[in-house]
C-alpha cells in the first residue's frame, strides 16, 4: 500500500472497449499520479498531428497521489488531454469529491479515446465499468444533468459526477468539465474535448479504501497543520484591503513571506479578499489590460469589497479532505431577480473578468454570470477575457451594433455584457464567433496579432498583472499550458520557503522589487524551481492554496515519504517534478509547437508601457527572461526544446531517442 | 520571523531568525527590530499563528508573524 492503486482505466467510445492495466510502481516513482500519470499515459497513446477534437485524442480524469491518504488539503483530479486552444499538452484540475471518487473506484485514472456515436455517459464502481445512453440528459446545463445522474444511479452510494454543460456540447474551445455542482476544470479547452466525443458525463460510486505506507506519520503532519489553520485568524475586514494594496503597489523591496497569512484569508473570505487589493496594488488587469485602477477606480472597485458578498454567503464548504474551506454557497435570488437562488460564491478571477478586465461595476451582474458560466460549463478567465477583447472591436469597429445584434458593446455595459456572455453560451450570432476564445475570434475577424488580441499562445491569462510580478509572466509564456496564474509567481515563492528543503532553489532573502524585471540566473532559477514544486503538487493531488502556505507547513516531502514509504529526498522530489514538466513540454513538441509561440501578448509586457497606475512604466522583458528559465531548466535556450542531455539524466532515454 | 520588507533588517538574519533575550515580550522585540512609534501601531502581529499582545512572552523557537498591509513580494 503506497497511497496509489496501481491500475487505470481505458475506455474506448468507439468501439465501446473497457479495459483496466496495471500500472508498475516504477512509473509512480518516476511521474507520481495526478499530472505526471496523465501526461506519462497521454504521451504514449496520442500519436503526432491528432485531432483534439477526434478519436484519437485521449481525455484522462486523474486521481493524485496523495488522494484518499491522511493527508490534508490533496483532493484535486486532473482533467488531461491534447488542447484543442493551443494545439499541445491541456490539463486543467478541479477540487470537490471527484479525486477521492476515482480511487474508490479502483484506479488512479480513466482514460477516454474514441467518439461515441450517439450521447453517453460513463459508470464506473468497484465492481463495474459501463458506457450508458446519455440522450436524456444532453441539452441539460451541468448543475441539471448532474443532479438527475444522482438520481438516477443513486443505490447504495450517492455517485460523484463530472459533467459537461452545454458549451461543453457546443464544443466551444473554451468550456470545461464540472462537478459537485458548478465548480470547473476549467483550462486549456477539456469540455470542447469532451464533447466532441460525446461523453456527457463520467460517473462514479465505488467504495474501495485507499491504503497508504504509514498512515500514523501522515496523519500527525496533517493535525499539526489543521491545528494551525484552525487557530490563524485574520481580525480585520475587507474594506482594509484596498488600502493595503494601495501600500503593496508601493512596495520598493520584497522578502519572504509566511504563506500561513494565505490560510486566514482564503478560510474566511476565500479569492475574493483580493478583490479590492488587486486593483489597487495593480495586480488586477483593467481594461483589457489597458488600463488601471485610475480607470477603474473607487466608485467601481468599492462594489467588489468582499464584505459584500460575505453579507450573502449562506453557507461555506470544504472539498475533500481539506482544512482550509475557501468554498461557499451565495444567496443570488435578490441579484438575479429569482432566476437563480443559489450560486458558488464567485472566484476572484470571476470577479476580475467580469469586473474590472470589462470595467463593469454592478456586482449582480457578476454573480448572474457566474451561475450561467457554471452551469453551460464554461471557463470564466476566458470568457471574460473575450468579452473584453470583443468590446475594444467594438470599440475600434471591428464588431459593429448590427453585428451585435443591436447590443452596444461598451466598457462597463453590464446588461450588453450579459447579453453576449448568453450568446457565447448558445453559441448565438456573434456569440459563436466569440464562443472558442480570443484566438480563434481574433483570427476569423482579421485581428490577429492586435494589441487587444490579449493571449499567451491562444490561451486568455489568468487575472494576475505580469507587469506588477514578472515571474508570473515567465510561467505564463514557457508553461506548456500557457496563460496559467496557477503556476507561480514572485510572491508565491516568497512563499513556498523551498531554499529550505531544496538544496539548489535560491533563497529569495531581501531584494528590490525593480531586480525582478531583470533576467538573470538566480530569477530563472526561482521559476525554475517553482514549475517543479508545482507539477509535484499536481501529481499529489495537491492545493494551489496549500502550496502557497510554504514547505514548513504543507510537507509535501514528508507526506510523500509517509504516503508511498519511499524515503526520498526533497531534492529526488523535484526531479520528478522536473521529469513532469519536462514531459509536458515534450508533448507539446511531440506535436510541432513552437514554445517561443507561447510567449504573452505585448501588452501584458508592458509593452507599450501603462501611463498611470501602479505599473505605470514598467515593462518586462519576456523574450529574454523565457530564454534564461528555458536555459536554467536544461531545455535549449533559443528554442524552447529539453535537451538529449537533460533528457538522458531524467531517465527519458526512450524520449530522447524518439526525437533525436 | 516574518518581518515587513520596511524594518530594519540589520536584527535579522539571512533565515529571519533573530535572537533576543530570555523572557522578552513583544515590545522588547520591536524596540530591537527599531520600528518607528506611528507604524507600531498599525501593524497586526501573530505568535505561533495566534494573534498576539504588546505584553506576550516569547520564548525560544516561537514563530511571529506580522501583518502590516502585507510583509513583502
Amino acid at each position: 500500500m503506497k497511497g496509489y492503486i496501481g491500475k487505470i482505466l481505458f475506455v474506448n467510445l468507439s468501439t465501446g472497449d473497457i479495459r483496466s492495466e496495471t500500472v508498475p510502481d516504477e512509473v509512480y516513482e518516476q511521474y507520481l499520479a495526478g499530472v505526471g500519470l496523465g501526461v506519462h499515459t497521454l504521451y504514449q497513446h496520442i500519436p503526432p498531428g491528432a485531432d483534439p477534437l477526434g478519436p484519437d485524442n485521449m481525455l484522462g480524469f486523474v486521481s493524485g497521489l496523495l488522494t484518499g491518504t491522511p493527508s490534508v488539503v490533496t483532493g484535486r483530479w486532473m482533467a488531461v488531454f491534447k488542447s484543442p486552444i493551443t494545439g499541445g499538452w491541456g490539463d486543467s484540475n478541479c477540487g470537490g469529491n471527484f479525486s477521492p471518487a476515482i480511487k474508490q473506484c479502483g484506479y488512479d485514472g480513466i482514460f477516454i479515446n474514441g467518439i461515441s456515436e450517439k450521447p453517453v455517459y460513463l459508470y464506473v464502481d468497484h465492481k463495474i465499468a459501463a458506457l450508458r445512453p446519455a440522450d436524456h440528459i444532453w441539452g441539460l446545463d451541468a448543475v441539471d444533468a448532474e443532479n438527475l445522474i444522482k438520481k438516477e444511479c443513486h443505490k447504495t452510494k450517492k455517485p460523484v459526477v463530472a459533467v459537461i454543460g452545454t458549451s461543453g456540447e457546443k464544443i466551444s474551445y473554451i468550456s470545461g468539465i464540472v462537478n459537485d455542482g458548478g465548480r470547473i476544470a476549467a483550462r486549456s479547452g477539456g469540455g470542447a474535448v469532451m464533447g466532441s466525443k460525446r461523453l456527457k458525463a463520467v460517473v462514479l460510486a465505488g467504495t474501495k479504501p485507499t491504503g497508504c505506507a504509514d498512515p500514523k506519520s501522515m496523519k500527525v503532519i496533517s493535525k499539526e497543520l489543521s491545528a494551525k489553520i484552525r487557530k490563524a485568524n485574520m481580525p480585520v475586514r475587507g474594506g482594509i484591503f484596498s488600502l493595503m494594496g494601495v501600500v503593496m503597489g508601493g512596495m520598493k523591496r520584497a522578502l519572504p513571506m509566511d504563506g500561513m497569512l494565505v490560510s486566514m484569508l482564503m478560510k474566511r473570505w476565500g479569492t475574493i479578499s483580493n478583490n479590492t487589493l488587486g486593483v489597487t496594488s495593480g495586480d488586477s488587469p483593467i481594461k483589457n489590460w489597458a488600463g488601471s485602477v485610475v480607470d477603474y477606480n473607487w466608485p467601481y472597485f468599492r462594489n467588489l469589497n468582499p464584505e459584500k458578498i460575505m453579507k450573502i454567503e449562506s453557507s461555506k464548504y470544504h472539498c475533500y479532505a481539506c482544512a482550509i474551506g475557501c468554498g461557499g454557497i451565495v444567496d443570488i435570488a435578490k441579484a438575479t431577480n429569482g432566476v437563480f437562488i443559489h450560486t458558488h460564491k464567485p472566484e476572484y478571477e470571476t470577479m476580475m473578468a467580469f469586473g474590472g478586465l470589462v470595467m463593469n461595476k454592478d456586482l449582480n451582474t457578476i454573480l448572474y454570470i457566474n451561475e450561467l458560466l457554471n452551469r453551460a460549463g464554461m471557463d470564466c478567465i476566458s470568457a471574460g477575457g473575450t468579452v473584453a477583447f470583443a468590446i475594444e472591436c467594438y470599440e475600434n469597429g471591428i464588431i459593429t451594433k448590427a453585428m451585435a445584434e443591436g447590443l452596444e458593446l461598451n466598457w462597463g455595459n453590464s446588461q450588453a455584457i450579459v447579453a453576449l456572455v448568453k450568446m457565447m453560451i448558445a453559441r448565438e450570432g456573434i456569440g459563436d464567433l466569440l464562443a472558442d476564445g480570443v484566438k480563434v475570434a481574433s483570427r476569423k475577424l482579421g485581428v490577429s496579432g492586435k494589441p487587444f488580441a490579449v493571449t499567451a499562445g491562444g490561451q486568455e491569462p489568468g487575472m494576475h498583472d505580469s507587469r506588477m510580478d514578472p515571474a508570473i509572466g515567465i510561467h505564463y509564456s514557457v508553461d506548456p499550458t500557457p496563460g496559467r496564474h496557477t503556476i507561480g509567481s514572485g510572491q508565491y515563492y516568497d512563499m513556498l520557503h523551498l531554499w529550505e528543503k531544496v538544496s539548489w532553489a535560491p533563497n529569495s532573502g531581501v531584494y528590490l522589487k525593480a531586480d525582478e524585471y531583470i533576467p538573470n540566473e538566480k530569477t530563472a532559477l526561482k521559476t525554475v524551481a517553482m514549475s517543479c514544486y508545482k507539477e509535484l503538487t499536481d501529481g499529489a493531488g495537491g492545493c494551489l492554496f496549500a502550496m502557497v502556505l510554504g514547505v514548513n507547513h504543507w510537507r509535501l516531502f514528508d507526506w510523500l515519504n509517509a504516503g508511498t514509504g519511499w524515503q526520498k529526498t526533497p531534492d529526488e522530489y523535484m526531479i520528478i517534478g522536473k521529469r513532469i514538466q519536462t514531459l509536458r513540454q515534450m508533448f507539446g513538441i511531440k506535436h510541432g509547437i513552437d514554445p517561443m509561440s507561447f510567449k504573452m501578448s505585448a501588452r501584458m509586457a508592458g509593452k507599450p508601457p501603462l501611463q498611470a497606475g501602479p505599473n505605470k512604466g514598467k515593462t518586462v522583458p519576456i523574450k529574454e527572461m523565457m530564454h534564461s528559465h528555458w536555459k536554467a531548466f536544461g531545455w535549449d535556450e533559443k528554442t524552447g526544446i529539453p535537451t538529449r542531455a537533460t533528457l538522458m539524466e531524467l531517465g527519458m532515454e526512450k524520449i530522447a531517442l524518439e526525437n533525436q | 520571523m516574518f518581518v515587513p520588507a520596511f524594518i530594519n533588517h540589520e536584527n535579522v538574519d539571512c533565515d529571519g531568525f533573530v535572537t533576543i533575550n530570555d523572557s522578552a515580550k513583544m515590545t522588547d522585540l520591536y524596540r530591537q527590530l527599531k520600528l518607528p512609534f506611528p507604524l507600531r501601531l498599525s501593524i497586526l502581529f501573530f505568535v505561533n499563528y495566534e494573534q498576539a499582545k504588546w505584553n506576550t512572552r516569547l520564548k525560544d523557537g516561537d514563530t511571529i508573524t506580522f501583518l502590516f498591509p502585507v510583509t513583502g513580494g
